[in-house]
């Protein structure tokens, strides 16, 4: 049973999708990523620079036919407060009212 | 983390969760391997399997030409699919232990109905014997890859453990 812990840098709305959609998958190409989650490249960029220096995705860039291709994939550490953060959510899900609702610094 | 201190409710949290529902759905569908990979997948591995069958041909295709041509072709139908993929679904879904389980399970059976197939052709004098298990190994590996397809497809519930 993986323990529930907030996340701040999961929750963000975007992040926490680009987390979700990565989470089945072994590594998927940036404009995957760009396309279902609906975003220009700057602001993924932006978010993915985020998780990555959380230590919660990686980046990899190849070539092929001339074409770049940033792949991204989730790291161990990634996935750990993913799984952590959504068990959170799961409790708080849970709550009828707000008095024991998380309140995030 | 953010500098911002709030509250996150039920309310939020439940968006959240079917939000993430969402998302991990679509990533799903973007990974899910396409319906000819299975069938391409079944006939390498039936025609490596009834391979024996070929033993005795003479001229046209020898059993060790066919045993490379097929060897080849799974290694190029994998490596393509990966190439042309844009997204590649978890190689371990289940944990390595479970994903090993399962390679375990398809070679050893692979490899039993190789030797059936070469008993009945031998043994029993039954030419088709090598066929026979052909057919078996590649409705089962069609089987197993359309059942992970449809798992891959399948709707997903984020709101409840497990």
């Amino acid at each position: 049973m993986t323990e529930a812990r907030f996340d701040a840098v999961i929750h963000a709305p975007k992040r926490l999708q680009i987390c979700a959609l990565l989470i089945p998958l072994e590594e998927a190409e940036f404009q995957v990523l760009r396309d279902e989650i609906g975003v220009s490249d700057s602001v993924l960029s932006k978010h993915i620079k985020q998780l990555s220096d959380a230590g919660y995705v990686k980046v990899r860039k190849n070539k092929l036919g001339g074409r770049q291709r940033t792949w991204v994939q989730l790291t161990g550490a990634g996935r750990h407060a993913f799984a952590a953060h959504v068990e959170e959510l799961r409790r708080l899900a849970e709550l009828t009212d707000g008095r024991q609702s998380l309140e995030t610094a | 983390m953010t500098d911002e201190t709030r509250y996150v409710g039920p309310d939020e949290a439940r968006s959240a969760l079917a939000s993430l529902a969402e998302a991990e759905r679509a990533g799903r569908i973007r990974s899910a391997r396409p319906r000819w990979f299975g069938v391409v997948m079944a006939f390498l591995l039936g025609g490596l399997v009834a391979t024996p069958a070929l033993a005795d041909a003479e001229g046209l295709v020898s059993k060790e030409l066919a045993t490379i041509v097929l060897i080849l072709g799974f290694a190029l139908v994998v490596a393509g699919q990966r190439q042309r993929a844009d997204a590649w679904p978890q190689d371990f879904p289940g944990g390595k232990g479970q994903t090993a389980l399962a390679l375990t399970i398809t070679i050893g059976l692979s490899l039993a109905l190789y030797a059936i197939g070469i008993v009945l052709r031998d043994a029993a004098d039954l030419w088709w014997g090598p066929l026979a298990s052909g057919v078996v190994a590649g409705a089962l590996v069609f089987l197993l890859v359309n059942r992970e397809r449809r798992s891959m497809l399948a709707p997903i519930d984020r709101t409840h453990s497990g």
